[in-house]
């Protein structure tokens, strides 16, 4: 029989979801920005819990059903690096050999660096939804750069080989199409979560066994923006320009709103754009959730604690107190999720 | 039947993990269990109890990062000397245990009237002294040398009282006068040791207005085995127990509202009412100390 | 949001060559090869000087010369814009005055170096046979074109939209027109907006461009016929 034993049920991981939500609505939005040809975009995203629930199911699993995703604040900046226009340069005195005498000069309609960005404020108006499974697994984590340290040693010595990076190196180096910078910076990037001292580690796991994030629903007010997303930059840059002239100014600026249409324009459905061609990013998005669920699921512990526990900390040059726990296990059955220890 | 019928957060801790954790901390910090003057605290193998000293392993992790072993104790006064030599002795608390309804890790003495209540749990310590006594021939030797008394007889004239020429203070002095600094010349075949074990029955109690309940702790009984003479006993019992009640445990007592954590102030974590489903909260039994704790977003 | 557009471009509907804005280009033909000086004037004020060089040798049959690139305050604002103290000029001597920026009241002068009498060889307040102007009108609308020194006069129409559509104007060709003591050849001018109208000076001028009103839309005009 376990000696130390902790249980918490179905209604309390709701609760804590609620609280997360409660939680993230505190959180200040993350912000980003990158560069693709011609186009940049940046973003400043929020998120916000509007529904979902866990169950705890008999076959051991943490269900996480219909978590609604709403993105609030999600304002979007996209920028495009416009071609210089040039107008002029009609030939006066045509040469009777061939080429010209005497030209008109070209005047440049831009400024020196033609670019335009425009604000779009999607805010609260995509919902997503997160379901999946995942069951819960602990493992012990014995390091070899431990060697033949004791406890209390190993409790006092930091980890400082790459034992853990070049375990997570070669777990996300499994991914086929992933440069190896990209590995690196992946694996690199989780290593502190995880590395601390020489300690053993009690790990505990959440692994993926399905998990689906789809776009749910999308408002008219988005759909409006995002099928007249071109218009919106061709009133941007139209906006300086007297609207007695303008009509001539759009035709010289054709070429730049044709291919602005080409890139934005999504038709009568933006539902269905975003599921077809920003769903191709969600895809990834998605593909790469998977990827980064797995690896993750086998490399960062949602939670982990040294073994033997420093139950009281070093004290005026006292060695800590470390309590071995052994025997660690969690079951998940239809009530709750259940830990259990021995201290020995 | 699921742990968390009538609470969200369950929680319980077996009695042999609150006694392998006092274990740990006789191997790993065992100046908590042992006391003693400078002979005994440089000498841990002289120590009454040798058990809790086999435990230690001085090689590997106290011996390692140089931890005391014994905490070093001033040498005891004698009472009525003022000269520098003090008494050696040492002080261990050789066992601490635990045991959880029902009882079945200490055998209560039949003046605890076991077996072990419902809610209830023991408490059993073992103390160890032991007083390193010089030979009768050095104390003779080391006695000082006092004036011999001159008894004066009262013929009804009055005189001065007679001084000590030396300046030594008059006999209506205290006792003692000069904190010892040497001890007598150590004895290992001198040394004296004794063990007493005693057990006390406790349990947890709510008190305090509904809206503020508090938890303590209460002494139900208390047994010191085998002092003799009898009244000797009852005596040192009466005054430990006089201790307990009237000094130690009234400070431990745990406010409940003080347990109710708020985190990320969205998540209130609370101990769940006590209601039929939930009689005891922390409850005493199967040998286990349970808590029960209830979320509210 | 940033502004792109050179907003500069719409500021004026008019002009005339004796004090040019962004609307008009004045083109100039060296008659003797030679190093000449010029000046441009803004109103009264003295915007800069130039060094200009005319060698028949020379490859470049044109030189374009931006008067806004004289003002250090254009300078500051433009990158990359540059005022040439220095050109050369080639074959058949062609000098191309315009402005880029939002400068108005413009005029220029070329003296040649070697000549005693200090005379300006050219000012472009008087153009004479052989210059040529050419003008570029952004709104649409009905407009004089008189000659100041001779009081020839057309009428000038910039075309609206056809259709709801303007034609792309670098697909049009440059309307030209021909001013001689007699008047302006064709006198009733028709363009669209931004296409270029060039005007072969065979007589003392200084053109005015003034604007009369808008103009009527093609099918509410067709409609009036």
């Amino acid at each position: 029989m376990a000696t130390v034993t902790v249980a918490v049920n179905e209604r309390a991981f709701n609760d804590i979801v609620m609280a997360a939500a409660k939680y993230l609505e505190s959180v200040p939005p993350f912000s980003g920005s990158g560069s693709f040809g011609p186009f940049s975009a940046g973003y400043t995203i929020g998120f916000k819990l509007t529904g979902g629930s866990i169950d705890l199911t008999s076959t051991g699993r943490v269900h996480f059903d219909e978590l609604h995703v709403t993105y609030d604040p999600l304002i979007l900046t996209l920028g495009l690096d416009l071609p210089h226009i040039q107008f002029g340069g009609e030939c006066i005195i045509p040469n009777p050999f061939g080429g010209c005498i005497l030209r008109l000069p070209e005047v440049d309609l831009f400024g020196a660096n033609p670019d335009i960005s425009i604000p779009i404020n999607l805010s609260n108006t995509i919902v997503s939804e997160f379901s999946g499974e995942f069951t819960v697994s602990n493992s012990k984590q014995v390091l070899v750069a431990k060697g033949s340290l004791r406890p209390h040693a190993a409790h006092i010595t930091t980890d400082t080989s790459n034992e853990i990076r070049d375990r997570f190196r070669t777990i996300v180096g499994t991914i086929p199409f992933l440069p190896a910078s990209a590995v690196n910076s992946i694996a690199d990037a989780l290593v502190p979560f995880v590395k601390t001292n020489l300690a053993d580690k009690w790990q505990f796991f959440l692994r993926d066994v399905w998990h689906d994030l789809e776009l749910i629903s999308i408002s008219d007010t988005a759909v409006n923006i995002l099928q007249n997303l071109s218009d919106r930059f061709i009133d941007a840059i139209l906006a300086p320009v007297p609207s007695a002239v303008r009509g001539i100014i759009k035709v010289m600026l054709i070429p730049i709103f044709d291919a602005l249409a080409a890139v934005l324009d999504f038709g009568d459905d933006a539902l269905e754009w975003l599921s077809s061609q920003l769903q191709i990013s969600f895809g990834l998005f998605d593909l790469l959730a998977q990827l980064v669920i797995n690896f993750v699921g086998l490399m960062v512990p949602f939670y982990q604690f040294e073994n033997p526990y420093p139950m009281i900390e070093d004290s005026s040059g006292l060695i800590p107190v470390l309590v071995p726990i052994e025997n660690v296990a969690v079951v998940v059955n239809d009530d709750e999720f259940v830990a259990s220890a021995d201290i020995v | 039947m699921a742990l968390t019928d009538h609470c969200d957060i369950f929680a319980s801790v077996h009695e042999q993990s609150f006694n392998n954790i006092v274990l740990q901390l006789q191997a790993q910090r065992p100046s908590l269990f042992n006391y003693g003057t400078m002979t005994f605290a440089s000498h841990p193998e002289l120590l009454c109890n040798q058990t809790i000293i086999k435990r230690i392993d001085p090689e590997v992790e106290v011996g390692v990062f140089d931890n005391p072993v014994v905490s070093e104790q001033p040498l005891l006064a004698i009472p009525g000397y003022s000269g520098p030599f003090g008494l050696e002795y040492c002080l261990q608390l050789a066992e601490l245990s635990i045991d959880f309804h029902p009882s079945n890790v200490h055998t209560l003495p039949a003046a605890l009237a076991p077996p072990l209540p419902e809610q209830r749990f023991s408490l059993k310590g073992r103390a160890c002294a032991g007083l390193n006594c010089p030979s009768t021939d050095l104390l003779i030797k080391l006695a000082p040398n006092e004036r011999a008394f001159s008894p004066v007889i009262d013929t009804g004239t009055h005189r001065q009282p007679a001084r000590d020429p030396a300046g030594n203070p008059p006999k209506d002095a205290p006792l003692v006068t000069q904190t010892p600094t040497r001890p007598f010349p150590f004895n290992r075949e001198g040394i004296i040791c004794f063990c007493l074990d005693l057990f006390a029955v406790l349990h947890l109690e709510r008190e305090g207005s509904a809206a503020a309940p508090i938890i303590s702790l209460r002494l139900d009984n208390l047994e010191i085995v085998d002092i003799e003479p009898v009244r000797l006993e009852n005596a040192v019992e009466c005054f430990l127990k006089t201790i307990l009640i009237m000094s130690v445990l009234p400070k431990v007592k745990l406010a409940l509202n003080a347990l109710i954590l708020s985190v990320g102030k969205v998540l209130t974590i609370g101990p769940t009412p006590i209601s039929a489903a939930v009689p005891f909260n922390p409850a005493i039994e199967n040998d286990q100390i349970k808590v029960f704790v209830s979320l509210t977003v | 949001m940033k502004t792109v557009i050179n907003q500069h471009m719409f500021r004026h509907r008019e002009t005339t060559s004796a004090a040019l804005n962004n609307l008009g280009t004045i083109i100039h033909k060296l008659a003797e090869e030679g190093v000449y000086t010029g000046q441009i004037v803004q109103g009264k004020q003295l915007l800069g000087t130039f060094r200009l060089t005319y060698d028949r040798k020379h490859e470049a049959s044109q030189v374009n010369i931006d008067l806004s690139a004289f003002d250090a305050l254009s300078r500051a604002n433009v990158p990359g814009l540059l005022a040439r103290n220095e050109s050369v000029v080639g074959q058949d001597g062609y000098v191309v005055f315009y402005t880029s920026g939002q400068h108005s009241a413009l005029h220029v002068t070329l003296t040649k170096a070697q000549d005693t009498n200090g005379r300006p060889s050219f000012d472009s307040r008087k153009l004479a046979r052989g210059d040529l102007i050419a003008l570029r009108l952004f709104y649409p609308g009905s407009y004089t074109l008189t000659n100041e020194l001779g009081d020839q006069q057309a009428t000038l129409t910039v075309l609206s939209e056809e259709n709801g559509k303007y034609r792309d104007p670098s697909k049009l060709e440059p309307v030209r027109v021909k001013l001689s003591d007699k008047g302006f050849d064709p006198a009733k001018i028709e363009q669209w907006p931004l296409q270029a109208l060039v005007i072969s000076v065979d007589t003392a001028a200084a053109l005015v461009v003034k604007s009369v009103g808008p103009e009527l839309d093609k099918r509410a005009r067709r409609g009036r016929d």
